[in-house]
């Protein structure tokens, strides 16, 4: 479906942010990006949905094709009106409007008619119902779970057919990370949504992923299934914290000097 | 007594033109965050445009007025596709200076097409009688002044809140990065202000010409706009609504008791020095944009 074809960004021209990145998104799966801070991940999702240019990056090699269609160098409008969305970092509501009209503001671009806008709507209710009970206020007083699932069912109202997550689950309790990935599951197998799914919380995301990839350094270090990517020595260690056994690192026996990295970063 | 609620009325009249030409600033302002300087010129184009069609053409009334309209939505469209849009992505002060440009383009332009004699609106329209209400003599434009500016802000205000292409504009001005985000086409919400703008001063210039005529003066409204919009706040349509009306009746009041005493200049300087006034109390002017921050 997305095919990111050894694509290489730089910012201003010269910071270059990412090298030769392939990524593969299937149809109908989730595939989940990891990695650390300034590894690449939000760059990579800036990529594909063409919000780039705001901070004046581009892809200057490689392709992004989408179902065959090469999308690099689109507006963003053309890309969200082809069915990408990207849900950006960050909780970005819109403060001073209701949750409802932040639902609507995710429908403008498709232009959809009343009936249309009114199913969609009830939809996202369905999936959040949390946000029907808060749908008159505004957003900026919501609590950061709701503001979170306001901005995923205002990504959902533009229909799309593949959806790029940013860090949803930055900054929210453990409880809520759970609630949100469960939704995010059932918009895949119910809704038929793929997803790209950046994270910095391995777990969650590599136990609802059928595919993920590790980026470090502006390049892609490793990729495997979901299950295995799991099991992986190297992962556990770096990204979820354990030791060979499974069970949660004490400080007290930390030897973190003496595992390296099986990958060239 | 008499004298009051007149000079209340025309205060009030006066202030709502000011409230329309203010709403042209921020309208611009709270999309694009570029400070619009060039009412000025935009109320001189709009008026001569009205003009030419009414009186220079003699097109019947309707066809002068939708005339107007769609040249006044011409250049707001104009504006922003040729001079702004490329300026997107620049620093915001080569546009608010662009915009001052734009003041003395048309400000020339006018002057070369149409010259410097005060032109008048057709009697219908600049000559409408005074109507007497008991002893209270009042300007019947002054009447329609009130009720098509309210109109209009009400139909303004409606545009926001009810139409999707008014949402847009208030995802727009909230956030542009989400905004190109979520699929808007912000350089069409970028040019819909515009348009907004330009017909806001085409209402104001329709009246304006018609109490004082049409010259190479009113400009001078349009200063007003940018005074009232910072009065008001900057992003606040009620707050330029309000900051209208201070001034309008500020004005009439201080022309109708205080010109006697401290002459005629005192009418043009007064709302400076409230504006004076004004910013040791508020700086930010009378409704700054409510900032949500939860606790």
């Amino acid at each position: 479906m997305l095919v990111l074809n050894n694509i290489e960004v730089k910012y201003q021209n010269v910071i270059l942010v990412l090298r030769g990145v392939t990524i593969e998104v299937p149809e109908g799966q989730i595939v989940s990006l990891l990695g650390a801070n300034g590894a690449g991940k939000s760059t990579t999702l800036k990529a594909i949905s063409g919000m780039l240019y705001p901070e004046e990056g581009k892809v200057t090699d490689g392709s992004i094709e989408y179902n065959g269609v090469r999308i690099d160098g689109l507006r963003t409008k053309a890309i969200v009106d082809m069915g990408i969305v990207q849900i950006m970092e960050g909780r970005r509501t819109l403060e001073q409007l209701t949750a409802e009209e932040n639902l609507i503001a995710g429908a403008i671009g498709r232009n959809p008619t009343r009936g249309e806008l009114k199913k969609d709507i009830d939809k996202i209710y369905e999936f959040f119902p949390r946000l029907k009970d808060v749908r008159n206020r505004t957003a900026g007083y919501l609590s950061g779970g709701e503001q979170q699932q306001l901005v995923v069912g205002r990504g959902l109202m533009s229909r799309p057919k593949l959806m790029l997550l940013d860090e949803t689950s930055l900054g929210l309790a453990p409880m809520l990370v759970k609630e949100i990935y469960n939704i995010i599951e059932r918009l895949n197998k119910e809704e038929k949504i793929s997803l790209l799914v950046v994270e910095q919380n391995a777990r969650a995301a590599l136990k609802i992923a059928d595919y993920g990839y590790v980026m470090e350094n502006g390049r892609v270090v490793l990729d495997d299934t979901g299950p295995r990517l799991l099991d992986n020595e190297d992962i556990k260690e770096f990204y979820m914290g354990l030791t060979e056994v499974g069970e949660k690192k004490s400080y007290k026996t930390i030897k973190h000097y003496k595992r390296r990295k099986r990958w060239l970063g | 007594m008499n004298t009051f609620i007149q000079l209340m009325i025309s205060g009030i009249a006066i202030g709502l033109i000011y409230a329309l030409a203010a709403l042209g600033v921020v309208v611009v302002y709270k999309a694009t965050k570029v400070l619009n300087l060039a009412p000025g010129g935009l109320l001189l184009i709009a008026a001569y445009l009205a003009w030419m069609f009414l009186v220079q053409f003699k097109f019947p009334v309707p066809v002068a007025i939708i005339a107007a309209i769609a040249a006044s939505a011409l250049i707001g469209w104009g504006i922003e596709r040729v001079t702004l849009r490329p300026l997107i992505g620049q620093p915001i002060l080569a546009s608010i200076i662009l915009t001052d440009m734009i003041w003395f383009f048309f400000r020339g332009s006018t002057f070369l097409f149409w010259g410097g004699n005060p032109r008048m609106f057709p009697a219908w329209l600049a000559g409408r009688p005074t109507v007497f209400i008991g002893k209270i003599g009042i300007p019947e434009i002054m009447i329609w002044c009130i009720i098509i500016s309210s109109l209009t802000i009400i139909a303004l205000m409606a545009y926001f809140k009810f139409t999707r292409s008014g949402l847009a504009m208030r995802v727009t001005a909230e956030d542009v990065i989400v905004s190109e985000n979520l699929g808007i086409k912000i350089t069409r919400v970028f040019s819909n202000t515009w348009i907004i703008c330009v017909l806001l001063f085409l209402i104001t210039a329709y009246f304006v010409g018609a109490m004082q005529g049409i010259s190479q003066d009113l400009d001078f409204i349009g200063v007003y706009g940018i005074i009232v919009a910072l009065l008001g706040g900057l992003e606040s349509f009620p707050g330029a609504i309000i900051a209208g009306l201070v001034i309008g009746i500020v004005q009439a009041m201080v022309g109708g008791y205080l010109t006697g005493v401290l002459g005629g200049g005192i009418v043009d300087t007064a709302p400076f020095i409230l504006m004076f006034f004004m910013s040791f109390w508020r700086p930010y002017g009378f409704l700054g944009l409510e900032r949500i921050e939860r606790i």
